[in-house]
């Protein structure tokens, strides 16, 4: 197993470099450069530029040199001296920027990956063991609904019933008041509150999904030999969907997890655009859009790095989980 | 209410994902009032920002809020001396209150928060004229080479340093020459022969602008190039002077030496690690606004607390100047409204819901927002209508590359029978009523009634729907039916008209609704969104062939002020003339290029306003782009509680959008 993950962390390094190339060669592909996109931004609000100003401009944020020559410096940097560069929308480290929004970000994603999985897989084993019944309808019918609706409707939908409900137009994670005053405790209620939205809507979509397949997995499973045999033993119903078939019902969700930890450093993009959450999704999209070349480079890049690592713990998982796939391993 | 609400919460949806949509035909009924017909002239009606009388200000007081923290002393030791305080008098302009906070939302700062707050040495009126403003007054000499220029006495920074001509002729001599800023040298400082104009100082508070040829436009073009004409020397000296021993040597050790002390200074004034010294200065000399610590002469000033100072971060304000130089008749110190606060969004329709909660206090809406405002709002809100001064509908501009490398188009763009087809194959009451619910008419790309060189003749240039006539200019211009019904060069290759536009801004639906009448003329098209970057990128490149909804729309106050938009080669990023120079023009647009380096060089009042009529002469009998809806508008949403906001006024760049609102003169009444 020691062999398996150290020959695993050694793939790590050539698959992160050829990621990070990639990125950033696709990220340069569309044509202009950051200075095009901030020039149009600011042409927008009215300021004029002369070709000279572009020219200064290009100069003073070193896009002069051929992309591989900015990319080899780019990578340079990270291995030598940790740097990750210079965000060019926010003028300053990249690092920092990915700090302002890390703990906020995490937050968020963490608390809803624990409920996408609290709600689901409770739900999943309860309409497996209890299929056709009213319940199981009641439970396929969100799923499908929730699967099958995107996140940003969603959230226009729910913002529109709290707003009649209350009144008030929820945007963002935190009140104008409690960004004038900082946090205190006085605003943990409005502040949960204001989380429950977002929760809801980027919680469910997970959610539905994972019933889904635990449900056709936990069926799956029911209708095996084992299975089977174990109930003919006299084993109780408990043991046989915890002990045996949710083990095996489990496994194609633990593979689900790998992309787990990506999705806590990003959270989401479209949906948080859509509520004004203040979290690491649309700094990525921006940068995107305006070529901001070394932030979305490292977003990407941490991405990647936490896709591939999440693969790798959840292979652990599963081999941990799945004795089958630990004997394979043996040989 | 539902409805209208369900609506914006669409369209929050549309813009966070695709091109935004405009409303699709058979919507709402057509508003009974329309506010199109607000055809105040812009330029003509004047805002009245001077006194029929001298102001009469016998004392000054200040804003509790400041006498509350008592750090401050006397007002009057703040505000420059007595007879050269700066008196806000114009008739519509109410005595305020003090306090209270006003809300906006933002996702940048920049401009949008520098704007409203910006001082230039001299400000604009609404009828195009400059009046006085951080400058007292100037005097022109003879042969105007020689601006004399006075500040106001006892002037104050923000951080209450003395405001001198010293701050002026240090920012040109050292800012400006040695190109700290990134802009270096504006084209009003220039004279004919393109050479730097001298600025000397004359004592504390008068300075000279001196030019080697005569130099007619100083005044004006210095508020449309530069504004400002000052950074705090005491401040930025060390900075700059580590900036320019950095850019002068050549050694390396000492180059690295000075830019390291360069930034040390940029952070210790603004707290901000800069990367190099270019950005340092750039940001903190050119949108010194967007930096706490920088010492301004505008009402308010960034917070320098944290968690509220950084123009990136989800919330910032911009606090009261105590030092401010204007008060209001009363002799009250201005602003009234203590603070700025702002807070981040992502798109505009968060703003829009924000507004009609309450959270938000003032925003430019577009024009069919107004009946979600009507019928939506939580709170009272008044609409102000505000001409706007592009040539038609900027959205439904249509620019054709007359710089087009391919000869087959090019001769096809420079004819202008060819753009007349394109102009009169569509029904634009048909059109404009689809396009804006009825909010808006059919019009042409022509000057708003009431900016310089507008003529009815012109705004209805080129507008009734002719089918026939359209495809007869097409065939007069060469063109040939082909088989599959779409025209072909003499020569048999296929026509196809590549429209490209700006993503995000609507123009595919207005596409969708135009192809059926260019296919009903036998024009073929293609369309397709690009980017804004892009879309600079491409006309840069020479390989945009005619875009809807142009980057830079043509059109502007004035033709003589800021022709950017209308006369080839005055700006980087206009379609309709692209690449074109003065030595590659050819016919009326070389003239128009002409005429516009005579107007440089001419004194007389009289001969420059004849001289621009001919440039606009040019422009109607050549239509050059089209528009196929008349302009709409500049429609501002205030939250009822603000007052004295002006109720008519014109939006324009030059006269920094917002900026003839003088929000450091609106107050709070709950």
């Amino acid at each position: 197993m020691l062999r398996y993950i150290g020959k695993r962390l050694l793939l790590f390094i050539p698959t992160i470099l050829i990621i990070s190339f990639v990125i950033f060669f696709v990220i340069q592909l569309p044509p202009g450069d950051y200075v095009t996109s901030y020039v149009a931004s600011l042409s927008a609000q009215g300021e004029v530029f002369t070709p000279e100003d572009i020219a200064y401009l290009r100069d003073s944020f070193g896009l002069d040199d051929p992309w591989y020559v900015q990319y080899f410096n780019w990578i340079k940097g990270i291995i030598t001296e940790g740097d990750f560069g210079y965000s060019f929308n926010y003028g300053r480290s990249v690092w920092s920027v990915i700090m302002d929004r890390l703990y906020l970000t995490m937050g968020v994603s963490f608390v809803i990956l624990i409920f996408q999985y609290a709600v689901s897989l409770p739900v999943g084993i309860y309409c497996a063991n209890h299929q056709y019944s009213a319940g199981d309808y009641i439970w396929s019918f969100i799923g499908f609904l929730g699967t099958a609706t995107p996140n940003f409707l969603l959230a226009i939908l729910v913002m529109f019933w709290v707003y009649k409900a209350t009144g008030q137009v929820y945007l963002g994670l935190f009140s104008t008041e409690m960004l004038q005053n900082g946090m205190s405790w006085k605003y943990v209620p409005e502040f949960l509150g204001r989380c429950l939205i977002p929760l809801f809507v980027i919680g469910t979509s997970g959610t539905c999904s994972i019933i889904r397949t635990v449900r056709a997995q936990m069926l799956d499973e029911q209708a095996k030999q084992y299975t089977l045999t174990a109930r003919a033993k006299g084993c109780s119903e408990a043991t046989i969907t915890y002990k045996y078939a949710l083990r095996s019902a489990l496994n194609p969700v633990v593979s689900g997890m790998a992309g787990s930890l990506n999705t806590i450093f990003s959270g989401s993009t479209v949906s948080a655009i859509v509520m004004n959450l203040q979290i690491q999704g649309p700094v990525l999209l921006a940068a995107l859009r305006s070529q901001d070349m070394y932030l979305a480079g490292t977003i990407v890049m941490i991405q990647a790095v936490l896709v591939v690592t999440g693969m790798l713990l959840s292979d652990i998982a599963l081999a941990w989980l799945d004795p089958r796939i630990r004997f394979s391993e043996r040989g | 209410m539902k409805k209208t609400l369900a609506l914006i919460l669409a369209l929050v949806l549309a813009l966070s994902l695709v091109a935004c949509a405009k409303p699709e035909g058979n919507g709402t009924n057509p508003p009974e009032t329309k506010p199109s017909d607000n055809t105040e002239p812009a330029g003509t009606k004047p805002e009245d920002t001077e006194a029929t009388d001298p102001p009469k200000v016998e004392g000054f007081t200040e804003a509790p809020s400041i006498t509350a923290l008592g750090t401050y002393g006397n007002v009057e030791d703040r505000l420059p001396v007595k007879d050269d305080v700066f008196v806000e008098n114009a008739s519509y302009l109410k005595i305020g209150t003090y306090g209270g906070e006003l809300h906006r939302s933002a996702n940048t700062g920049s401009w949008y928060a520098g704007k409203p707050i910006e001082e230039g040495l001299f400000r604009f009126k609404a009828d195009g004229t400059v009046e006085p403003n951080v400058a007292k007054s100037w005097e022109i000499n003879d042969d105007s080479t020689v601006y004399t220029i006075h500040l106001r006495e006892g002037m104050r920074w923000s951080d209450g340093e003395p405001f001198t001509a010293e701050d002026c002729v240090w920012f040109y001599n050292e800012v400006c020459l040695n190109k700290i800023d990134s802009k270096g040298v504006r084209s009003c400082h220039k004279d004919a022969n393109g050479d730097p104009a001298k600025v000397e100082k004359v004592d504390d508070y008068t300075f000279t602008v001196t030019f080697g040829t005569p130099k007619y436009d100083f005044i004006e073009m210095m508020e449309v190039d530069l504004k400002w004409h000052w950074a705090a020397k005491h401040v930025f000296e060390d900075m700059v002077s580590y900036i320019i021993e950095a850019n002068s040597t050549d050694d390396t050790a000492k180059k690295d030496e000075a830019s390291a002390k360069a930034l040390a200074e940029a952070k210790k004034i603004s707290g901000v690690e800069f990367a190099d010294t270019a950005s340092a200065g750039k940001e903190l000399l050119y949108y010194f606004w967007n930096y706490p610590g920088v010492p301004t002469l505008n009402p308010y000033v960034l917070s320098t607390e944290a968690g509220k100072n950084d123009i990136n971060g989800e919330y910032y304000e911009f606090v009261r100047n105590p030092y401010y130089w204007k008060v209001d008749a009363a002799g009250q110190q201005l602003p009234y409204i203590d603070k700025i606060a702002y807070t981040k969004i992502q798109n505009t329709d968060q703003a829009l819901m924000l507004l009609l909660d309450g959270q938000e206090d003032f925003q430019t809406i577009a024009i069919d927002s107004v009946a979600t405002i009507q019928e939506s709002a939580n709170v009272k809100i008044n609409i102000y209508e505000w001409a706007s001064t592009t040539w038609g509908d900027a959205n439904n501009q249509l620019h054709f590359n007359l710089a087009i490398a391919d000869p087959h188009l090019n001769a096809l763009f420079n004819n202008p029978d060819f753009r007349q087809a394109v102009s009169i194959c569509v029904d634009r009451d048909e059109y404009a009523r689809i396009y804006s619910n009825g909010w808006q008419e059919g019009g042409q790309a022509a000057p708003q009634k009431g900016t310089m060189g507008y003529s009815e003749e012109w705004a209805k240039q080129w507008t009734e729907y002719d089918v026939a006539k359209a495809k007869t200019l097409l065939e007069g211009c060469g063109l040939k039916m082909g088989a599959d019904g779409y025209y072909d060069f003499a020569d048999g290759t296929d026509f196809v008209l590549n429209i490209v536009s700006v993503a995000d801004m609507g123009a595919a639906d207005n596409y969708a609704i135009l192809k059926p009448y260019y296919d009903a003329a036998g024009i073929k098209t293609t369309f397709r969104d690009y980017d804004r970057s892009n879309i600079d990128a491409m006309t840069t490149a020479n390989e945009v062939e005619c875009t809807l909804y142009p980057v830079t729309p043509i059109g502007d106050i004035s033709i003589v002020l800021k022709p950017n938009s209308m006369v080839p080669g005055a700006a980087t990023n206009v379609v309709w003339y692209g690449t074109m120079t003065k030595d590659t023009a050819t016919g009326d647009l070389k003239t128009l290029i002409e005429l516009k380096e005579k107007l440089d060089v001419t004194a007389d009042p009289d001969e420059r306003a004849a001289i621009a009529q001919q440039m606009l002469e040019l422009h109607q009998k050549n239509q050059w782009t089209i528009s196929y809806v008349e302009a709409a508008p500049a429609v501002h949403a205030v939250n009822a509680r603000i007052q004295n906001f002006p109720e008519e006024g014109v939006w324009s760049d030059i006269y920094r959008d917002i900026g003839l609102a003088h929000c450091q003169c609106w107050y709070i009444q709950e």
